[in-house]
């Protein structure tokens, strides 16, 4: 019974560890930085990746686009206490090549906090409380 | 905001050395010079290397997704041979190999053509069943696997899960996935 490998980095050139495969999945670490002045309710972000085989021929195509929901408050000028959570029910993925995708069951991802001891609550990720003041930049959710 | 995305789990063969490529993105590590560095995968390796005893002759065939992309060819009447990486060594050893296979050629080139399961037509004739690109193709060979055919397109939009030759001889027998999770078997 054929069973996954490890997770293993891309090479520096972006090759896939382990090849030839029959099938195969990827995750993708995202940091989201923003200051102060941009946090906004709803946020997303998208990515367009491809996979390519030794001839350059386009083996898999795909664009990604994820939402973010933000909550955030101010206690006068200097106290904020941010939640965010990836809006999985509205992700957008559209694999344009192969037509069509084999997929081991549905063709959704899903997301997972990465370490830096991240609370969890439900769904929500990163509740705390970061003491800042307006003009400092909060950086991927940890306190600076 | 800190968090990983994880991929479905994509069905789809990957040859030697394929490349992944982010081509836009809008999140991910911005800080970081190859955005490539954020990706980590995880693959299904079974299935890449194919093979079958054939009675006809006895040989051991193998085929496998060839470094560069392809498909190559190997048979051998002596298995071990197989193992063998040159006329005089096995593989981290300096033991002298017992043989070497009988037969070894390129099938395609085409970094396209990604899986294939090899045997006889009409007992007489080898014959590769391979995936490419989201077709099933047929490689003949004239002269017992030394060169092949151009591939013939024997059915489109089915993934490659088996294939067999019927007790006939000359019927194809193709297992295989179409549009998702559903089975289904078709002949030629």
């Amino acid at each position: 019974m054929p069973q996954f490998t490890r997770w293993k980095s891309l090479k520096s050139d972006g090759t896939i560890a382990d090849t030839p495969a029959t099938g195969w999945r990827y995750k993708y670490a995202v940091d989201v930085e923003f200051d102060y002045w941009s946090l906004t309710p709803l946020m997303q972000g998208r990515w367009e990746v491809e996979i390519l085989g030794p001839a350059g021929n386009v083996i898999f195509a795909q664009r990604v686009n994820l939402k973010y929901t933000m909550v955030h408050r101010t206690v006068g000028s200097l106290l904020i206490m941010f939640v965010w959570w990836v809006d999985l029910q509205n992700q957008d993925i559209v694999t344009t090549v192969p037509g069509p995708v084999w997929t081991l069951g549905d063709e959704t991802g899903h997301t997972e906090p990465a370490g830096d001891g991240d609370v969890i609550a439900g769904r929500a990720h990163d509740v705390r409380l970061v003491l800042t003041s307006l003009h400092d930049t909060v950086a991927g959710g940890r306190a600076v | 905001m800190m968090f990983d995305w994880y991929s479905p789990v994509y069905m789809i063969p990957l040859p030697v050395d394929a490349q992944f490529d982010i081509t836009f993105h809008t999140a991910g590590q911005p800080d970081l010079r190859q955005a490539e560095a954020a990706v980590q995968t995880r693959v299904l390796a079974g299935g890449a290397l194919t093979g079958a005893r054939m009675t006809e002759d006895g040989m051991l065939q193998l085929v496998q997704a060839r470094q560069g992309g392809g498909l190559q060819f190997s048979a051998a009447c002596d298995a071990r041979g197989l193992g063998a990486v040159s006329d005089t060594a096995w593989p981290f050893s300096e033991a002298t190999a017992p043989g070497v296979p009988q037969i070894e050629a390129v099938i395609t080139t085409s970094g396209a053509v990604t899986q294939g399961i090899p045997f006889y037509l009409h007992s007489v004739q080898p014959v590769t069943i391979a995936q490419k690109s989201d077709g099933i193709v047929a490689f003949l060979s004239q002269d017992d696997g030394a060169t092949w055919s151009e591939n013939m397109v024997l059915v489109s939009g089915v993934q490659l899960v088996a294939a067999d030759i019927g007790p006939d001889g000359g019927t194809i027998h193709i297992v295989g996935t179409r549009a998702g999770a559903a089975l289904s078997t078709c002949s030629r």
